[in-house]
């Protein structure tokens, strides 16, 4: 007779087992990535002087950069914000704004503030989008053009903004981000060193929470004292320090943030725009692209500059961080969703292989994994049905192993990047990196859970985004970042 | 993928190998030695072995971290205190006294202080006390010992190595600085190329021209503006020689160059190029016609283009056509901006409006008719040329 009292509790024993199992692959593979992207960044990391700069800035053969920056009822800080883009330290350089319908006086204010006349010039490209109203001009000699057309969200403001565009690349910008004045000229340089081959470059994004901030530029970094946005910090960190470049180093880079990320504007056309159908049009653009250039075996290259290029304000209210790590999830769940086919599949060589299949599995279903393993711990422990030891191994495994990995994360900003120049701010930064697998880590992993459910239902819509702005009065536009942790 | 890159890749793949061989051997070791005496739960023993080992291993390098701020915070006080007397030795050095022994005992004592200040000294004095300040750093064994670095695999210490004995005056370090035009690093090349082109030797800005026509588009970008002082010299003989190669690839690259230095030329041989076989290279060509010396020579093979089968060739053309304002090319440009493809319809109608009044005429008429992509591109053109925004290049 079968003992089905012992067949439960083996039963529940060997779940918790694998569970561990998970995370400890989960964060082994992530502590190897970060170790890889260490040497990898030693290696290329390689800083033009101050000569080169000026000499690269007046060549003409620098590649001229659209940057699109979609706008929705940003009346608040779309003044500031395109004047900060218009003084960035690019000399071929034109500014897209794209008022996507604003329903307030976005359009009126940039019409006023930049003398804009509503011009001629016709999209040429070939994308589909929402109607375009009208394509208005500077009267100034600035090179700013504001493109009005109706709601479409972000991605259909981006692809109305390519269809405008002229250059060879692409920058696609959110116009509530601080970019640093050299960003373009350090996310050009792959498309420089390797012009044939490579088809997008992302680069650093930043918390600016706490950092002091005049007319559009950051002028002395600090970690600042909110807690939340402190532990944001870390995570920005470890996901872009840790995994991005290791990512890009093979070639895997599936993310390239949408708050910036410079494009080859014929690839981006060829390979259909921006889709609108995802939240995460920032991570389904760049995946497709790795799937078509495969798919055609032509050699390409996706690249991470490691430079910080943008600064970004983070959520310092729970309820906000939470919309937020919702939408971020469901942008994955959609992306892997529209491109399972790429899955184990030889022919996409790595990308299939290793990087989809690591998001499918660690990204997309670790949290929810990871908070089955909270709850049948803690409930295996109640019950009895586990041992003290299964319970302890596992948050070693889960909060141990994420501890090591925070914290390797904030050594390898301090070896490579060194943007803190306090001691007192390192030592801060290692401290949060500890604190934040106590509690925030748990807090992200059910809210990431339940990202995925509401994905895997076909939730949509971005949510509202509550921003306190840069020393500047509060805005509210729906967000566009994507970051994967 | 070159072999130096295939090599560097494989380097990070087997630090990254080697390290985390390193760290799963400690964590075997701190498991099977010291955990598991206390542990007896194999799976929690090798958890805490884990945690236990790479938690020390992070805070060793947090400590070194901290160590490495106070080592260069207690390095830049002691430079603020020696950087006045090595810089009143070299500098009564240079005005006739022989301070050679007291620097030298500065060297022995100082050596990374010494370097860094002779390298500043370097870099602000010019004729005979540069001559003499290279021979001062030739006796404190400096310039062997960077011509050494400049050997080294650290691609950091190469570039290092590679301005300071840029900085040296006369022949003292020509060798070295032309050897690092082959560098497999960027860096270490512009660093070079920098300096040599300083020494000003035409013999040397030839080989920085070489190295722009080979290198990656950052190389020949900042190259081509540090050359453009020399554009003319080069121009007689270096540019021809590069145009009448057989690299279609070099051929192209050269043009961007000369188009890039926006300067008049006295150039030959670029008729031949704009009948090349390669349509990038018939573009290139045609978009530097207008800075010849003698433009109009060119005109029929201009027309002629204006009809070419590559749309880039085409928007060349018109880019040419509209430059020189060749009222001659009316008919062809309008034949172009009917034929179609993007890039060339807006070139052709930008072309049109920047002939004139009798360009002008053109666009209104096409305006006028029915709504099409050349209609659109001639109301755009027009308006930016009755705004008087048309400046050159701009599209």
């Amino acid at each position: 007779m079968i003992d089905w009292e012992l067949v439960f509790y083996r039963s529940f024993d060997a779940f918790v087992h694998a569970i561990i199992v998970y995370v400890a692959i989960i964060n082994t593979i992530y502590l190897f990535l970060t170790l890889m992207g260490f040497f990898a960044l030693r290696r290329y990391h390689a800083r033009l002087t101050f000569e080169q700069r000026y000499l690269l800035i007046r060549s003409p053969l620098l590649p001229e950069i659209s940057v699109i920056a979609p706008a929705y009822n940003e009346s608040v800080t779309v003044r500031e914000s395109v004047k900060a883009m218009l003084k960035l330290n690019y000399p071929r350089i034109q500014v897209i704004v794209v008022n996507d319908g604003s329903t307030d006086d976005t359009l009126k204010i940039l019409i006023e503030e930049f003398k804009l006349y509503r011009s001629a010039r016709a999209p040429l490209g070939p994308l589909p989008h929402k109607p375009i109203r009208a394509i208005y001009e500077s009267r100034d000699p600035i090179r700013l053009l504001v493109v009005d057309k109706e709601n479409g969200g972000k991605a259909d403001s981006l692809n109305a903004g390519l269809d405008v565009a002229r250059s060879p690349l692409i920058a696609a910008v959110d116009s509530d981000s601080l970019i640093e004045s050299d960003a373009l000229l350090q996310a050009v340089k792959p498309f420089l060193e390797d012009p044939d081959r490579t088809l997008a470059c992302g680069g650093m994004i930043r918390v600016v929470n706490g950092c002091d901030v005049r007319h559009g530029r950051v002028t002395k970094v600090s970690t600042g004292r909110s807690v939340l946005a402190l532990f944001q910090s870390i995570e920005y960190i470890r996901a872009f320090l840790g995994g991005r470049v290791a990512l890009s180093f093979l070639n895997s880079l599936l993310i390239i943030s949408g708050a910036f990320g410079v494009f080859r504007r014929d690839a981006v056309l060829q390979s259909g725009g921006f889709a609108v159908r995802t939240v995460g049009e920032d991570m389904e653009l760049v995946v497709r692209l790795h799937q078509q250039w495969r798919e055609k075996k032509a050699e390409y290259a996706i690249r991470y500059v490691p430079e910080p290029v943008c600064w970004t304000e983070v959520p310092e209210s729970l309820r906000v961080l939470k919309r937020q790590r919702n939408r971020w999830q469901r942008g994955t769940v959609e992306s892997i969703s529209m491109h399972k086919r790429v899955l184990l599949r030889p022919k996409f060589g790595i990308m299939g292989l290793f990087a989809v299949p690591y998001f499918a599995l660690f990204e997309m279903f670790g949290p929810a994994v990871e908070t089955a393993g909270y709850i049948a711990t803690g409930l295996g422990l109640a019950l009895g049905v586990i041992s003290k030891e299964v319970a302890i191994l596992f948050f070693v495994v889960s909060v141990g192993f994420g501890m090591v990995l925070s914290t390797s994360a904030v050594l390898l900003e301090e070896f490579t990047q060194r943007r803190y120049p306090k001691t007192l701010d390192v030592i801060r930064l290692f401290v949060v990196a500890i604190l934040e697998n106590l509690g925030f880590k748990q807090l992200m992993t059910y809210w990431r859970t339940q990202g995925l459910v509401d994905g895997l239902k076909g939730k949509t819509g971005w949510g509202k985004m509550e921003r306190k702005g840069f020393g500047t009065a509060p805005a509210a536009k729906p967000p566009a970042k994507s970051v994967a942790v | 993928m070159s072999r130096s890159e295939r090599l560097g890749r494989a380097f990070i793949y087997l630090q990254t190998l080697g390290v985390a061989l390193g760290c799963a051997l400690s964590v075997y070791l701190v498991d099977r030695f010291y955990v598991r005496r206390h542990i007896s739960d194999a799976g929690l023993a090798f958890g805490y072995a884990f945690c236990l080992t790479e938690g020390s291993m992070i805070l060793i390098l947090l400590a070194l971290s901290v160590v490495i701020k106070y080592v260069r915070h207690r390095r830049d006080l002691r430079f603020e205190r020696v950087q006045p007397l090595i810089v009143a030795g070299a500098s009564a050095h240079l005005s006739g006294a022989d301070r050679c022994a007291e620097l030298r005992a500065f060297r022995r004592r100082y050596p990374r202080e010494v370097e860094q200040c002779l390298s500043e000294l370097l870099l602000r004095v010019r004729g005979v006390a540069s001559v003499r300040l290279t021979s001062l750093t030739a006796e404190l064994g400096l310039v062997n010992s960077w011509k050494r670095q400049a050997r080294s695999r650290l691609v950091s210490k190469r570039r290092d190595a590679i301005t300071r004995l840029g900085l040296l005056a006369g022949d003292a370090a020509r060798d070295a600085l032309v050897q690092a035009l082959d560098d497999p690093h960027d860096e270490v090349k512009l660093e070079a190329s920098r300096a040599l082109i300083s020494a000003g030797g035409m013999a040397e800005v030839a080989a920085v021209f070489r190295t722009a026509l080979r290198d990656s588009l950052l190389v020949r970008a900042i190259l081509t503006e540090a050359l453009r002082p020399y554009a003319p010299l080069l121009c007689e003989s270096a540019v021809p020689d590069a145009l009448a190669g057989k690299d279609a690839r070099t051929v192209r690259i050269a043009l961007e160059i000369v188009r890039a230095w926006r300067k008049s030329m006295p150039l030959a041989g670029v008729q031949p190029l704009i009948r090349h076989t390669d349509g990038a290279v018939r573009a290139a060509a045609l978009a530097i016609v207008p800075q010849l010396a003698s433009p109009r020579e060119l005109e029929p093979d201009l027309l002629e283009c204006l009809a070419d089968e590559e749309e880039s060739v085409r928007a060349a053309a018109a880019g040419a056509a509209g430059e020189m304002r060749l009222a001659s090319a009316l008919p062809a440009l309008e034949a172009c901006l009917h034929r179609g493809g993007p890039d060339a319809t807006i070139s052709a109608a930008y072309a049109i409006a920047r002939i004139g009044e009798q360009g002008w005429r053109i666009l209104e008429k096409l305006i006028l008719g029915s709504r099409s992509p050349a209609a659109d591109a001639a109301l755009e053109a027009l308006e930016q040329a009755r705004s008087e925004r048309l400046l050159p290049g701009t599209v």
